[in-house]
């Protein structure tokens, strides 16, 4: 998974999560994915150094 | 002989004026020449100088506000280009120029050139396109040259803010006559990537090194890319086209790395922890619920639960009975007191109780004799006492008497 779509997924969580009717069993579920996708996302920012990519010059 | 009458000094020097000021090629033009008797007017500030060339010169005045602006000290016997406008002095009748800047030779050229791409790619509404930078980049392309001291700035300052972004580096020729081609090439390579920022730029130098940042067919093709350009060149003064062609001017390229890292790391992890708190207060709120709507529940059933209910019959149970009961007794207490009523009525009614109080009832052969018309004289009759009975014979009997008591 992309950071990007941990980001993104991380919203959508937020949304379900604020659905009135959402059980408690699906709530706990989502919780426990934000507690996995935060953990992925914190990594990778600790992880990350600068990619550097060059082309010809012009 | 012209005229019948002179005119004064004034009056002409005045005229002269008038026309020079009337005239719009003489209000602000640039001017060639050499400098001669420069001097500076300590107390004022104000400039002084002739301007010359091989066969004319014409004095000039820069005052002390447009003089300390200068970038450069002018000084006798160099050749320069200043913008101004002419006017007339009229306490000498003398022509002048009021100088408002003063450029060094060679550079005059090249700021024309510039002023006059600037006029025209103004015009061309070429500086009207400010897209907005993305705030977080995935990859930054970098247009500079790989010799220079701002691609390492740059990089720098993009790795330390947000080392999750990947730049890309085009290498260009920054100066020289080569430059604006080696710009316009790097700007349509970029085009074909999948970068979603460029950067393009050079640190420092002097006004030609720059000039390439100038170039109307760069700042062109600057202008046409699909992708939001940020403009780094120089110095915070160095002002040149591209910096007000790009979407947005860097006064620095560290500026531009800045600019170009609006979201570091440090606000995502921030980010991160804000959404990782709100998921957290959801599932604590839908506990909350759960735990009210369990309460509830609980309350309901006890409210339900059979003991209660058959304490309830019981209560209804003992109340009915007890109504039943109280009723019961009213009536039993009212027949009771209708049955004394009646007992004393009909014990009133009982004929031996009449025959107590001395009266006595007469019996014939067709039971109690209650008129005189039912018997005739000698008829054996019974005479019925309280405590007996008396034979007796009808001797006479007579409608006339009445019983009186």
């Amino acid at each position: 998974m992309s950071f990007e779509a941990a980001m993104k997924r991380l919203d959508e969580i937020s949304v379900q999560m604020e659905q009135p009717d959402i059980t408690l069993d699906d709530s706990l579920k989502f919780y426990k994915e934000a507690v996995e996708l935060v953990a992925f996302c914190r990594k990778y920012i600790s992880d990350a150094t600068l990619t550097i990519m060059k082309l010809e010059e012009a | 002989m012209p005229d019948f009458f002179a005119v004064t000094v004034s009056q002409v020097n005045r005229r002269l004026a008038m026309l020079v000021k009337g005239d719009k090629a003489l209000n602000d033009l640039y001017v060639e020449g050499e400098i001669s008797n420069y001097t500076l007017h300590a107390a004022s500030g104000h400039i002084y100088f002739t301007l010359k060339d091989s066969t004319a010169s014409i004095k000039c005045v820069m005052f002390s506000s447009y003089a300390e602006r200068l970038t450069f000290a002018p000084q006798s016997g160099i050749s320069v280009m200043v913008r101004g406008k002419v006017g007339v002095y009229e306490r000498d009748g003398a022509n002048q120029i009021y100088v408002t800047e003063i450029l060094p030779q060679g550079q005059g050229e090249l700021y024309l050139a510039f002023e006059k791409a600037k006029q025209e790619l103004k015009a061309g509404g070429y500086f009207e396109q400010k897209r907005k930078i993305p705030p977080q980049p995935k990859k930054i392309c970098l247009i500079t040259s790989e010799k220079g001291a701002a691609l390492q700035d740059i990089l720098n300052i993009i790795s330390r803010r947000s080392p999750i972004t990947t730049v890309l580096i085009i290498p260009v020729t920054v100066q020289g006559v080569t430059a604006p081609q080696s710009l316009i090439n790097a700007l349509n390579k970029a085009q074909d990537t999948d970068c979603d920022l460029i950067i393009i730029g050079r640190g420092g130098g002097s006004a030609d090194d720059l000039s390439c940042f100038n170039d109307v067919d760069y700042a062109k093709t600057l202008f046409a890319s699909k992708i939001p350009t940020i403009s780094a060149v120089g110095h915070e003064t160095d002002f040149t086209i591209s910096d007000f062609v790009a979407d947005l001017r860097a006064p620095t390229p560290s500026a531009a790395a800045e600019l170009a890292t609006a979201v570091t790391c440090e606000d995502l992890l921030g980010i991160i922890n804000q959404k990782l708190a709100r998921a957290s207060d959801l599932l604590h709120q839908r506990l909350e619920g759960c735990m009210q709507r369990l309460d509830m529940v609980q309350k309901s059933i006890m409210l339900l639960k059979p003991s209660e209910r058959l304490n309830n019959y019981s209560e209804r149970l003992s109340l009915l009975n007890s109504k039943i009961t109280s009723g019961v007794k009213n009536n039993i207490e009212k027949y009771d007191l209708q049955l004394t009523k009646k007992s004393e009525y009909i014990s009133a009614l009982n004929p031996i109780n009449i025959l107590n109080r001395g009266y006595s009832a007469v019996s014939g052969k067709d039971g109690i004799i209650t008129s005189v018309e039912k018997v005739k004289v000698g008829d054996k009759v019974k005479i019925i006492m309280s405590d007996g009975i008396l034979d007796a014979e009808i001797t006479d009997k007579s409608t006339e008497r009445k019983l009186d008591l």
